[in-house]
């Protein structure tokens, strides 16, 4: 007869009660709020899933990793015994071994416009100097002491703000905070209108927010949208061949958009093929975050210092367009620099509404779309460095 | 106690970083310029062509 004992009350702990009230937030904002609902419904739902005592969809080892099978057979008799659940399979073969992250990447190429990029090269510098933040929380994570360096490095990647190269570098680098950093990256994306308004408004004037820059940019030509993906990845894969699977995927989704003769692989890429991998992707992102694993404190301190990698990425972004201002005549408007920090599109967006403001002539979004597809290259560059530097 | 030399290591990894997306631009804005030029040739070519 089934029982009490067979109930799941009487194994829930109030951790996991916490965590069960934070899918309820995240699922909240998500739905109510608009925050990034994509990523944060199935979070927050996979979040729940774990935390049901008993429910067996991800069971861990008594370290708090996923636990595993050595064989593929081996894992079908696990998953019939209940040795391994349901989302342990989609991690294993599908994050752990970094499938699904390429993959996503591959789509995101498809869905990538990088005209802005090509008509006004400089904004690749943009989303170079908007990667200082990546360096600024390392250097306070690693000096903290609580965090190795490899994991320091991760905590870091969050001021790249991409999803797709966090986790590559995590998975690789620090597995088990795996949970805790793709939901900062991922929350923090969501707040970045929050974020970045403060910080542009510091550093800059209203004479500088107020610079008009033309609402078009160059056109760009078919040949010229053909040969930027190609001549980006080769070189950028000779000078560090770690970036290559996430340049290498980036580059290949945006070349089927780019032909004009591969419409139907590019809109496949771009649509249920990423949509996809991206549910599985969040649910099972949300399926790390058991109260064992999550409610720690070095999730409150990646937390935080997610934050601060956001700021100093909006801040390298701004002082790398004033620093190319002192050599033009026609000078920029310095808020483009912020949208280096590559939440698309958010960032851009942000830069947008502030110049507006400053100015309501000016129309900056295509201005500010650059360095924002640039700080996409950026970020995978950045991530191969510390990749071929770390591992 | 805190390893600064790790730190100024991974911290060169940004001028790195920095080193190789100015290369990346400096060649975009290289491939831009060839590209337009043979478009602008082309153009002049065909304009020629049509007047003789």
């Amino acid at each position: 007869m089934f029982g009490l004992y067979q109930m799941a009350f009487g194994s829930l702990t109030w951790g996991n009660i916490v965590m069960l009230i934070i899918a309820g937030v995240l699922i909240y904002l998500g739905i109510a709020k608009n925050f990034e609902p994509i990523l944060l419904v199935p979070i927050g739902f996979g979040i729940i899933l774990v935390n049901i005592p008993l429910g067996g969809l991800m069971i861990y080892t008594p370290d708090g990793f996923p636990a595993e099978s050595a064989t593929l057979g081996q894992l079908l008799q696990d998953i019939g015994s209940g040795k391994v659940g349901l989302l342990n399979v989609v991690y294993a073969y599908g994050i752990e071994t970094e499938i699904i992250p390429f993959l996503i990447f591959l789509g995101l190429g498809a869905l990538i416009d990088f005209s802005p990029t090509i008509a006004r090269p400089i904004s690749l510098f943009f989303g170079a100097t908007a990667q200082l933040g990546v360096f600024v929380a390392f250097m306070i994570a690693y000096a903290s002491g609580v965090f190795t360096i490899n994991e320091a490095a991760c905590v870091g990647i969050i001021g790249g703000s991409d999803g797709p190269p966090t986790i590559y570098l995590t998975v690789a680098l620090a597995p088990r905070l795996l949970g805790p950093i793709a939901l900062a990256a991922y929350s923090y994306m969501a707040l970045v209108p929050i974020i970045q308004p403060p910080i542009i408004r510091l550093l800059t004037t209203k004479k500088e927010r107020a610079i008009y820059m033309k609402p078009q940019v160059r056109r760009v030509s078919k040949l010229e949208l053909i040969l930027f993906p190609i001549v980006i990845f080769v070189v950028a894969a000779l000078f560090v061949p770690k970036s290559v699977p996430i340049i290498g995927m980036l580059m290949f989704g945006n070349l089927l958009r780019t032909t004009g003769v591969t419409d139907r692989l590019a809109q496949s890429a771009g649509s249920v093929f990423i949509d996809v991998l991206t549910f599985l992707l969040a649910v099972t992102v949300g399926g790390l975050m058991t109260a064992q694993v999550f409610l720690q404190l070095q999730t409150l301190i990646i937390l935080g210092l997610a934050a601060v990698a956001f700021i100093f990425s909006t801040i390298g972004g701004l002082l790398g367009a004033k620093l190319v201002n002192l050599f033009l005549k026609d000078k920029i408007n310095p808020m483009i620099g912020a949208a280096g920090v590559s939440a698309v599109p958010m960032a851009a967006r942000v830069v947008q509404k502030e110049g507006q403001k400053a100015n309501p002539r000016n129309f900056l979004l295509m201005h500010a779309m650059g360095p924002n597809m640039a700080g996409v290259i950026g970020t995978a560059v950045v991530t191969g460095i510390l990749y071929g530097m770390l591992k | 106690m805190i390893d600064w030399g790790t730190i100024g290591k991974i911290w060169s990894a940004y001028g790195v970083n920095i080193l190789v997306l100015v290369i990346l631009l400096l060649i975009a804005w290289a491939v831009g310029i060839v590209v337009q030029r043979m478009a602008k040739t082309g153009k002049e070519d065909k304009g020629s062509s049509k007047k003789e």
